[in-house]
């Protein structure tokens, strides 16, 4: 027997959305949001028949990613050395990975799966059902593993992983975990943004808004500038003052520790020999120095650095961030004004231009993006920027090419070579632009461009059925 | 009385760093005896924001009583006048001349902040 090398071919490849071994669960169940596939070779196919019956199984597979075998290791939920055969650390003799996941439902030979704690790519050696009936054991004894806290456990166990940003959109989930039924439902939210200021991030957005029919909320994001409502012309109905919380410092608790100072990584506190010196245009409301005050000298007061009003124009609900004149910092008044998406129908973000924080804030948790940009050289440079922060938080998106028979096709060329869909393009014609400058809106004078909207409206509906679309 | 000079070198015949936030050095000058001790500055030269706040908190660690620098904004303005230091702007040739100039009146303690902030 020993000595002798048993040798074993995959059935299969388990896909996930884990891609660095750091970043994976541990364990099933600290990856329970996390969905995956499971692709068996199809000359095994037939041995998933009734598979689907059981709600759960065993997916037993080759961890190919694991380092040198360790007879002694400290397991993920504990830094104590351990027996490796008494842990389920992946560097073992015999690098076998096991897992118990959800069947979601299977699809000929492709099993889709939850609660996968797996790295892409990994070999699948062999699949069985999980049985209540088998494999449910009462009143085990736990080992080492009772010295760990349930609490600990939890934040070892998911180990760097994160859900993606939109994934904690419930109602993004399928599109950004692999999914492809997408539709354009209540509650979604589709992001109008752009590189390059100027393009048509507003025209497109109140267009679209008035375009798809029933109630839609219009969050105006571009709170520099928002200037959605100057082509809708609201009924306001609400207002609300939105503030950041900055340090007040008690004169008389503080000893001038000066500890205060040291934390804040934005120089909002000066530390002085009389006590610090607080700036709270610098601050970024952390509330650091709250927590590191031995004295408990400081507390919170807010600052207002805008304003929300929420109107109404129509079906369309809008809702408009307006920060006070001289702020620095817009992102926590965009995130107030996102604060009013609501699930019950489809909210559509005016985002601001650029591809900084303020921009970063608003595309947050979008299901599509709407990329608009102009067919000139500046349009594609901020595009390609566009494109790649949008690529960071792995959203599917699209373009709109605005002024479309001017300049060149470079732009279209792009989206070609980097397959992003070219949703709609509207041409550079004077009856356009003197609607614009009359404060018109383009669906509620030209026929044309209300056919056009519909088109744009149709397509992100369907986006999902186009072949091209942005991985993440 | 210790007045700290920006300065663009380490020597009393090095010239007046116009800046303050971001001034290459801070020269000590114990005004009375002469000697200084000098100071690199250079942590704040690349700060993406608050270097006058950050400068000002360093000199009232060196317990300078006056500053003397080319010009100073609000923010430090502010900060060096809460812990109680004297600040002159519109200085220029070298640290020694400046001393100088302050010690015979011809530069004297400005009331307000001379130059906008560069940020915000």
């Amino acid at each position: 027997m020993s000595g002798e090398t048993i040798a074993y071919r995959p059935i299969g490849v388990i896909h996930s959305e884990h891609t660095t071994p750091e970043d994976t669960p541990a364990q099933p169940v600290y990856a329970q949001e996390c969905l995956g596939r499971a692709e068996i070779i199809p000359e095994y196919a037939d041995g998933l028949r009734d598979l689907e019956g059981f709600s759960h199984i065993y997916l037993v597979y080759h961890l190919h990613r694991a380092g040198p075998a360790k007879l002694v290791t400290k397991p993920f939920l504990q830094d104590v050395e351990r027996g490796v055969f008494a842990t389920r650390a992946p560097c073992r003799p015999n690098a076998i990975g096991l897992s118990i996941v959800e069947l979601v439902r299977r699809e000929g030979n492709v099993l889709h799966l939850k609660g996968v704690d797996v790295l892409d790519g990994t070999p699948l050696l062999d699949i069985k059902p999980y049985t209540a009936k088998f494999d449910r054991i009462e009143g085990t004894r736990n080992g080492w593993q009772d010295e760990v806290d349930d609490a600990t456990a939890r934040k070892r166990g998911q180990r760097g992983y994160r859900p993606k940003d939109a994934a904690q959109n419930p109602h993004a989930r399928t599109l950004v975990r692999g999914g492809k039924e997408v539709t354009l439902t209540p509650g979604m939210t589709i992001a109008i943004a752009s590189g390059k200021g100027g393009t048509g991030k507003t025209t497109v957005a109140v267009n679209l808004a008035l375009t798809l029919g029933g109630p839609v909320r219009l969050l105006d994001c571009d709170v520099e500038e928002p200037n959605c409502h100057l082509f809708l012309r609201p009924k306001i109905k609400n207002l609300e003052t939105v503030g950041v919380p900055v340090p007040v410092v008690d004169a008389l608790a503080c000893d001038a520790c000066g500890r205060c100072a040291e934390i804040c990584q934005f120089g909002a506190i000066a530390a002085l020999k009389n006590g610090p010196l607080v700036f709270a245009e610098l601050c970024h409301g952390c509330g650091g120095c709250l927590s590191v005050c031995p004295r408990h000298a400081i507390r919170e007061e807010t600052r207002p650095i805008g304003a929300i009003t929420v109107g109404q124009a129509g079906d369309v609900e809008i809702v408009t961030g307006q920060l006070r004149v001289g702020e620095a910092k817009s992102p926590p008044l965009i995130r107030a004004v996102k604060k009013y998406a609501r699930d019950d129908r489809v909210n559509i973000v005016d985002c601001p231009p650029g591809t900084s924080c303020p921009v970063i804030a608003a595309l947050r948790g979008a299901d599509f993006v709407i990329l608009v940009t102009e067919p000139t050289p500046f349009g594609l440079h901020d595009l390609k920027l566009a494109v790649e922060t949008v690529r960071q938080f792995g959203l599917a998106c699209g373009v709109v090419i605005n002024r479309a028979d001017i300049g060149d096709s470079r732009v279209k060329d792009y989206c070609a070579a980097e397959s992003i869909p070219v949703l709609v393009e509207i041409p550079h014609r004077r009856e356009i632009a003197e609607t614009y400058s009359r404060g018109q809106v383009l669906v509620q004078v030209l026929p044309e461009m209300r056919a056009l909207f519909a088109d744009l409206g149709a397509r992100i509906m369907n986006w999902n059925k186009s072949p091209s679309r942005v991985a993440p | 009385m210790k007045i700290a000079v920006t300065s663009r070198g380490r020597t009393l015949e090095s010239p007046v760093d116009p800046r303050f936030g971001r001034a290459e050095f801070f020269i000590l000058v114990d005004a009375d005896s002469g000697a200084f001790d000098v100071y690199d500055n250079a942590q704040n030269l690349s700060a993406a924001q608050g270097a006058g706040i950050q400068a000002a908190q360093t000199v009232s660690r060196l317990a300078a009583e006056v500053v003397i620098t080319g010009h100073c904004g609000p923010k430090a303005f502010r900060t060096l006048g809460a812990a109680g230091i004297q600040v002159v702007v519109g200085a220029s040739g070298s640290v020694a001349e400046a001393v100088q100039s302050f010690k015979t009146g011809k530069l004297t303690p400005t009331e307000s902040p001379d130059v906008e902030g560069h940020w915000a």
